[in-house]
């Protein structure tokens, strides 16, 4: 390769346009060559800082948009500020966390009846310095000994209680950094997909499509305002005296750790309770009903608050997925019949097996994909991955909707080194019902980018499945090797 | 104070070190303005060596945050940008071995391969930049302007200037590399 090409191949990677063939021959050359890898990062560090310095800032002359913007840089502005709300919020954790530490440290002292009337008789002197009136405003009381560094006022929005796991593509949130997983009090979710909103008290709220939701509240309190639409949700069992709200505007439910689901309309609201108990609250009418397991309340103007248990039909419904127990392991009663030789692996749940070929387009040549499985892994999730013959066979739970990623690799015989070969993407809406639903779906039904798809003169490839549900979720992943000899 | 760089850097000395000194006593008003001064310089970094944007931004705002609770150990005579740098690296650094534990991208192994490469000096300059994309010809910032302020694809800069994608991509990085000796330069005549 001369000296050309190997410009070209690094401007193509800096650019994001190689090739998998050339990211891999990249590879081998920056073996081969350490020298380049210095002009590599140099070259990436350039591309970065013009993509830093452009960072929302269209339109503008470039000449002036360098360096001499970062004090009106509105998007620096706003990483700064989450950044600090960011150290605040650390901070007061910290802070609490070492007040709760020094009381507890406080060593248990053996009650002595002199020091108790010393004591008595200190909290009556104290009582009568504090009620005596005074001209002056009575000094400020003194700091905590554990906190050191002065603790500005709370901002008054506050980030890092809350975080958003995107489960799929919010395309236009009204949400202050639409980069950030994170949520902010303030913010405005009009979710474009099925959506999940985790707290830091890990507390699920499931927005379904449609949705328009509210963070609101301050550091005590929290609300999540339901303009519209509908939600499920688990909340963690709250502090003493705390609850997290959820109004609508014809009343508001106070939750203190529980599993609900809230559905508001233009008509009115309807609040299921599915464990535990919510104080529901009536805003026009001024009155307040307690909801309890296996009951649920409409809230509609001019009409008093009522609790009715959930109709049969109704009760069935199991709160979402995620915030319950694991279901019971699916059976699969009555397997494909696939002729051996076919190659399996057992997780949790079910048995998943790959035999025969991947069918898809342009590898028709290549049916004896014959392989044996010498990797399966479905780290957190742990749902069923089926590879038969031209499919894969998933088996997911109702109430959620999967955008799912295949990313084919190619391997060498060792399993090294995994070049990423090929990425698609299809979604898997499925019905709202209790069953779990068995997916499958064709290789070849799929769009790849590249057409070249799987070559087969490498040792052994991989398919990984990862869910967008959530990052958790975000690994499902098999190699099968191909057997070469036995070609 | 060698971190900022004479002249051209509107983060003026005496700010900076009045800013360190107020950020050590707790005031993130002051460490605001060190994060604004020194953002770009950090998520460039990371930028450089991770290909998800979201991480890059996760990851600069983890490295602030160590780095303002770790200001007392900042030594004052020492680059304020090396040592951001030095806790990107190694944020970096534990990014990647979680990243391996998940799966492996060739991408991201060429990326991890270069992320122990030395270019501070270039880091340590870039605020040069901006003289150095004047002194390019009107087509070159054109061009730049295209690619990085309005954010076109390669295939739309390729129909716009009617010519081939490699032929585009190369152009693209003998600017870059235009850039890059000319930072250098002036790193070195400073």
């Amino acid at each position: 390769m001369n000296r050309q090409e190997q410009e070209q191949l690094l401007a193509d990677f800096i650019q994001g346009t190689a090739s998998d063939l050339q990211v891999a021959e990249l590879q081998q050359l920056l073996k081969s060559h350490p020298e380049l890898k210095q002009s590599l990062a140099e070259m990436l560090l350039i591309e970065q800082m013009l993509y830093v310095k452009h960072d929302d800032k269209h339109g503008e002359l470039l000449k002036n948009e360098v360096l001499h913007a970062l004090d009106d840089d509105s998007s620096g502005r706003h990483f700064t500020k989450e950044t600090i709300d960011q150290i605040r919020s650390r901070q007061q954790k910290s802070n609490r966390k070492a007040t709760r530490s020094h009381r507890r440290k406080r060593p248990a002292k053996k009650q002595d009846p002199l020091w108790i009337g010393l004591g008595v008789a200190a909290a009556i002197l104290f009582i009568i310095i504090a009620a005596w009136p005074s001209p002056a405003p009575a000094p400020s009381p003194k700091e905590s000994p554990v906190v050191k560094k002065e603790i500005k006022p709370e901002a008054p929005k506050q980030i890092g209680q809350w975080q958003q796991l995107i489960s799929n593509n919010l395309k236009h949130p009204q949400h202050a950094d639409q980069r950030s997983t994170r949520c902010y009090i303030g913010d405005q979710l009009k979710a474009s997909q099925d959506t999940i909103l985790v707290l830091d008290d890990a507390s699920e709220i499931h927005i379904s499509t449609g949705t328009h939701i509210e963070i609101r509240g301050d550091t005590q309190n929290s609300e999540i305002y339901l303009h519209s639409g509908s939600i499920k949700a688990q909340i963690t069992k709250q502090k003493t005296g705390s609850a997290i709200l959820f109004p609508t505007s014809f009343g508001t439910s106070r939750i203190v750790g529980t599993a609900f689901s809230l559905n508001s309309n233009i008509e009115g609201s309807r609040l299921e309770v599915y464990s535990g108990r919510i104080e529901q609250t009536h805003e026009e009418r001024k009155e307040s009903v307690f909801v309890d397991a296996g009951h649920y309340v409409d809230i509609v103007p001019n009409k008093s608050l009522e609790v009715k248990p959930i109709a049969v039909a109704v009760k069935k419904i199991e709160p979402p997925p995620a915030i319950i127990a694991e279901p019971e392991p699916v059976i699969i009663a009555e397997a494909p019949v696939i002729e051996k030789p076919f190659y399996e692996w057992s997780t949790k749940n079910a048995k998943a097996w790959f035999r025969g070929s991947v069918s898809s387009e342009g590898i028709n040549s290549h049916e004896d994909f014959e392989g044996h499985v010498i990797y399966a892994r479905l780290p957190r999730s742990e749902r069923e991955l089926l590879l038969a013959n031209d499919e894969f066979h998933f088996t997911l739970r109702a109430n959620d909707q999967y955008a799912i990623y295949i990313d084919v690799f190619l391997a060498d015989q060792n399993n090294k080194s995994p070049s990423h070969l090929q990425f698609a993407t299809f979604t898997v809406n499925l019905d709202q019902n209790n069953q779990w639903q068995p997916v499958s779906f064709r290789l070849g039904d799929l769009t790849f980018p590249h057409k070249k798809f799987i070559e087969v003169n490498h040792g052994c490839f991989a398919i990984r499945l990862r869910t967008a549900r959530s990052q958790a979720f975000a690994l499902q992943r098999a190699l099968i090797k191909r057997n070469l000899e036995d070609k | 104070m060698s971190a900022q760089g004479p002249g051209t850097f509107p983060y003026m000395n005496d700010t900076f070190v009045d800013d360190i000194k107020a950020a050590r006593r707790g005031d993130l008003d002051a460490f605001g303005r060190l994060i604004l001064a020194h953002q770009d310089r950090v998520r460039a970094f990371l930028g450089a060596r991770l290909r998800d944007h979201h991480q890059v931004d996760d990851l600069s705002q983890e490295c602030f945050i160590i780095a303002f609770n770790k200001l007392e150990q900042y030594r004052d005579d020492a680059s304020f940008s090396a040592w951001l740098r030095s806790i990107a690296h190694n944020l970096l650094r534990n990014y990647w071995r979680q990243r391996k534990e998940q799966y492996v991208d060739i991408r991201d192994e060429i990326l991890e391969d270069v992320q122990d490469v030395d270019t501070d000096f270039l880091q340590d300059h870039i605020q040069h930049l901006r003289d150095c994309m004047q002194q390019l010809p009107k087509r070159s910032q054109q061009l730049l302007h295209a690619r990085y302020a309005d954010e076109k694809s390669i295939a739309d800069l390729c129909k716009h200037y009617e010519t081939k994608h490699s032929a585009m991509t190369m152009n693209l990085h003998r600017i870059r590399h235009q850039i890059k000796k000319c930072i250098e330069s002036k790193g070195l005549e400073a």
